[in-house]
């Protein structure tokens, strides 16, 4: 041990002590500490709002100048999803109970989507929104696609892996139905809400 | 013939069978179970392997004065050591997390940092009982940071507050950091309703490269102007994003966040496992810390997700926080998000909160810095 360390030790040691004569029971420190970490990172979220503003601001002023129609261009960045180490963490759910893939539900909501009506039905209005396309859930990597154009799938299967966050992560269909077209390969990085897979 | 007699009998005494205790034993058997979960639970392998080795090696009794052990002086495992014993792998570790962690979840929705203040009250929790089990505070403060779920930052604050429990905390931080799936879970569970775990947050907004870039710079120099002990973290920290996300130094954030991590992985988890020699680690305190880390992490994640309930409290319907993702309040990147992201999943195959939960996530990794800078300032 050199000097120096001997005396960091003998500080620390000094004003351990000294700490332990004052503040027996630790409180202070606690209630002092706390205080700190939740003003520092309130101090953090109250800058990053202003900045997140401004920013925002400031690009919508600089896209009004060069897109003057006021169309906001969104600008995809690439996501950086390198695998740290390989882990996968699939949850493996076990498909439901056989649904009958020609069930009649899928078919009128898929006309209705097809022929751009907005059913006024509340029922029917539900299933038109849940019948969409499979999208992205988060900005990833595709690792394997499991379906391909034509295939019938059923609401709970999975129909791709996307690896975010070194963790794998399953895509299942929120319905039944068949895959129109498979818009994305293996080994794409998408981002989130990109459609990966068109249902009919 | 009599000093052949006498060197295969020196020979035999510094073999390990004679040297061997039923505590040594016990380590190595401790090591080999860290080697197994590794391996078939996937659980943190690249820390529990080198530290379930480094273990073993720790363990292998032998002669002292042969400059072997790693607490003797001047030897190769002392050498190595030396980083964790001065604090210099830390920082280096956190460099290479900073150019691996994408902070976007945090900069589209700041309020997710105020989860991540809410899980250090654990550290502190944590002290406070050590200082009632009769810790001395700085000690105590060594012990509580485990709380922080951050290998690095308590290896770190162990080293300047009380580097004879380092081994014992660093183990203890490390090895509940891979169990975090398993400590997390239940609490998350009991603390939640069902209709809380559904809920399903908003897509965040996009965020432009250039905030990407102000936030690192900033959020530097904000938290460093606040505790500057908490400086060698929290600037390294920063600096490796600033790195990944600048767009001009890739090379350097690729080598931060891949063969420099990795290097300073393979060394602090080896030496951290080599540290606990039975002789030196096997005793009443280890436990003690053993317990108090477990107590910390409970109290952190129980922290993280009460306060995302309170934040419920006063969000509008639509803005509502899925208390889920407040268990990623402490640190452990990105692991704690994986278990939101796991346990959301359970109840709604399609709510994926992954990405939610990566916010409280690095706002942990500030948060326990933060904490960190502050025990130290003061009681080092």
């Amino acid at each position: 041990m050199n000097m120096f360390t001997l005396l960091q030790a003998e500080t620390v040691l000094a004003k351990s002590a000294e700490m332990a004569q004052k503040d027996p029971y630790g409180w202070i420190i606690t209630v002092v500490s706390i205080s700190v970490v939740f003003i520092s990172l309130a101090l953090l979220f109250v800058l990053y709002n202003l900045i997140g503003k401004l920013v925002i601001r400031l690009s919508r002023d600089e896209q009004f100048q060069e897109n003057p129609s006021g169309e906001e261009t969104a600008t995809a960045e690439p996501v950086d999803t390198r695998p740290h180490d390989k882990e996968s963490y699939i949850i493996t759910i076990s498909p439901k109970d056989s649904i009958d893939i020609s069930s009649q539900a899928p078919v009128i909501a898929g006309s209705a989507a097809d022929a751009g009506t907005v059913l006024p039905d509340a029922a029917n209005a539900v299933r038109v929104a849940s019948w969409k396309d499979i999208m992205a859930p988060l900005p990833g990597v595709i690792t394997s696609i499991k379906v391909k154009a034509g295939d019938s799938i059923k609401s709970g299967q999975v129909v791709a892996v996307l690896e975010a966050m070194k963790m794998e992560n399953d895509l299942q269909s929120e319905v039944d139905g068949t895959v129109r077209e498979v818009k994305v390969e293996k080994g794409d990085s998408v981002l989130e809400g990109a459609v990966i897979i068109t249902l009919e | 013939m009599n000093t052949i007699n006498e060197s295969i009998l020196q020979f035999l005494q510094y073999t390990g069978f004679a040297n061997m205790t039923i505590q040594h034993l016990g380590m190595i058997c401790a090591g080999i179970f860290f080697i197994c979960i590794a391996i078939k639970k996937d659980w943190e392998p690249l820390l529990l392997v080198p530290i379930g080795f480094g273990m073993i090696i720790g363990n292998i009794p032998f002669a002292e004065g042969l400059q072997i052990g790693i607490y003797e002086e001047g030897s190769v495992m002392n050498i190595l050591y030396q980083g964790v014993v001065k604090g210099w792998y830390p920082p280096l570790i956190f460099l290479g997390i900073g150019a691996m962690t994408d902070f976007t979840a945090l900069i589209a929705q700041p309020r997710l940092l105020m989860i991540g203040a809410a899980a250090q009250i654990g550290i502190f929790g944590a002290y406070m009982i050590s200082m009632w089990l009769g810790f001395s505070p700085a000690e105590s403060g060594a012990i509580g940071i485990i709380g922080g779920a951050d290998g690095p930052t308590a290896i770190f604050l162990a080293s300047k507050l009380a580097p004879e429990l380092l081994g014992a905390i660093a183990v203890s931080a490390y090895s509940y950091m891979a169990l975090v799936p398993v400590i997390q879970r239940p609490i998350m569970l009991l603390m939640t309703t069902k209709k809380e775990r559904l809920i399903k947050m908003k897509t965040p907004r996009t965020v432009s490269q250039r905030e990407k870039i102000i936030f690192p710079i900033f959020g530097f120099i904000l938290t460093a102007l606040i505790v500057p002990s908490g400086m060698p973290l929290l600037g390294m920290l920063f600096f490796g994003n600033l790195l990944k996300e600048s767009g001009v130094t890739k090379r350097l954030a690729e080598t931060a966040r891949g063969p420099m991590i990795d290097v300073v992985t393979i060394l602090i988890g080896l030496t951290v496992g080599c540290s606990t020699q039975a002789d030196i680690f096997l005793t009443h305190i280890s436990i003690k810390i053993f317990a108090l880390g477990l107590f910390s992490f409970i109290l952190a994640t129980i922290g993280g997700v009460g306060f995302a309930k309170i934040m419920n409290l006063f969000c509008k319907e639509e803005n509502k926080i899925n208390p889920l993702i407040g268990n990623a309040g402490v640190s452990a990147v990105p692991d704690a998000a994986r278990v939101s992201q796991n346990v959301g999943r359970e109840f709604d195959p399609n709510n994926h909160l992954l990405m939610h939960a990566m916010g409280p996530n690095v706002a942990g990794v500030i948060g326990s810095a933060v904490a960190a800078g502050i025990l130290l300032s003061f009681l080092g």
